[in-house]
């Protein structure tokens, strides 16, 4: 019974879809919608990229996420691991208040390093590249201190 | 007699009554001491420390002008505010414009408990610099190096005390100033020289060596063997 309620709803709904009953509801789909959304993800760089601080040369912007540290966290020690993932094979540069280290992201773009942390305040930049040009870059800003909070 | 072992039972429950109660008040405190310890970890999970200046200040409270932007600090009762010569201070010798790391517990409503504040020095830009581009122009008579990115020119000098380095497929390895040619892609690390702000100081210089298309041909691989 039920079967033959449902078998009549969707017969009945196919039909009036053909019939143009919906034409005037709007579900979310019609071309405005699309074209604001593809305006958003063009706007936006692309979606997996972490916010604001990405940065790209010449329109030619690749992934770039840093999955540790945390932006604006408090480190209490001075070694720092700095992990993220970006383009596979992609050539990593940090720079730190210290120091600087190139390195090349593996297959599958993950990368890490360790780097050396100042008393305060540390601002450090990681940005990746790839052959053709592509870039990102992203801003840490990482208090060190041994007080307790 | 089918109701008195109920009333039995009954007689039962009154007694433990009072066991129940003290089960129940054991319960609360572990889940009291759950929540505490969860608390805790919660905390650890989303200590902070914010950078920035001070807009506002009252009180109980700080308004911080971060990169991004205004942030409230709600002062914690045993907040320690630091200056600049590590003395302890009070809110009150704290100024409007004064640059502060204001480190403590971000809440769910985006503020942050402020437990420690420590004041900064003014704020000094970076000066390193990581450019991509390609070699343009090699000095023959000094160790000057042209790099064009995409939107400037560098003119880069490398001393000794310049990595040069070459990256072939995910080994990078050392070179010498001889194997940096023109027209290589490189990536460099520089700062402005102090003299001049036009020169640039190469601290680091990465060439990326083209890897080799690989060929269609088995017969061109076999001459490569051979070669």
């Amino acid at each position: 019974m039920i079967g033959v309620v449902l078998g009549f709803t969707t017969t009945g709904l196919l039909w009036a879809k053909k019939q143009g009953k919906f034409d005037n509801i709007n579900f979310g789909t019609n071309k405005q919608d699309k074209q604001n959304d593809n305006e958003e993800i063009e706007g936006g760089l692309d979606a997996t990229t972490t916010p604001s601080d990405t940065e790209s040369a010449d329109e030619k912007a690749i992934v770039l996420e840093i999955a540790s540290p945390e932006n604006e966290s408090i480190s209490e020690t001075e070694k720092l691991e700095i992990r993220g993932k970006t383009e596979p094979n992609a050539t990593v540069v940090v720079v730190w208040e210290e120091g600087e280290d190139i390195l090349v992201a593996d297959i599958t773009g993950q990368f890490e390093t360790e780097i050396n942390l100042v008393g305060g305040e540390n601002l450090i930049e990681v940005s990746s590249y790839n052959d053709e040009g592509g870039s990102a870059k992203e801003n840490l800003t990482i208090t060190y201190t041994t007080t307790k909070i | 007699m089918v109701f008195a072992p109920v009333a039995a039972a009954q007689e039962g429950a009154a007694e433990t009554t009072p066991s129940g109660e003290k089960i129940e008040q054991i319960r609360q405190e572990i889940q009291k001491k759950v929540e505490e310890k969860l608390n805790n970890v919660l905390n650890q999970i989303k200590k902070r420390a914010w950078i920035g200046t001070i807009e506002e200040k009252s009180a109980t409270a700080i308004k911080l002008l971060t990169l991004k932007e205004v942030r409230t600090v709600n002062l914690a009762e045993d907040v320690k505010i630091i200056n600049l010569k590590r003395k302890e201070i009070s809110v009150d010798d704290l100024e409007k414009g004064q640059r502060i790391v204001a480190m403590g517990f971000v809440q769910t409503d985006g503020t942050m408990e402020g437990k420690r504040l420590v004041l900064l020095p003014s704020y000094k830009e970076r000066k390193t610099k990581v450019i991509f581009g390609t070699i343009t122009d090699k000095s023959s008579e000094e160790k000057i190096i042209s790099i064009t990115g995409s939107e400037e020119k560098y003119e880069v000098i490398i001393s000794d005390k310049t990595g040069l380095r070459e990256r072939k497929n995910s080994k990078i390895s050392n070179i010498t100033y001889e194997a940096v040619k023109v027209n290589q892609k490189v990536i460099a690390i520089i700062t402005p020289t102090e003299s001049n702000g036009s020169t640039y100081q190469a601290k680091t210089i990465l060439v990326l060596t083209a890897l080799p298309k690989p060929s269609a041909a088995p017969t061109e691989k076999a001459d490569e063997k051979d070669e």
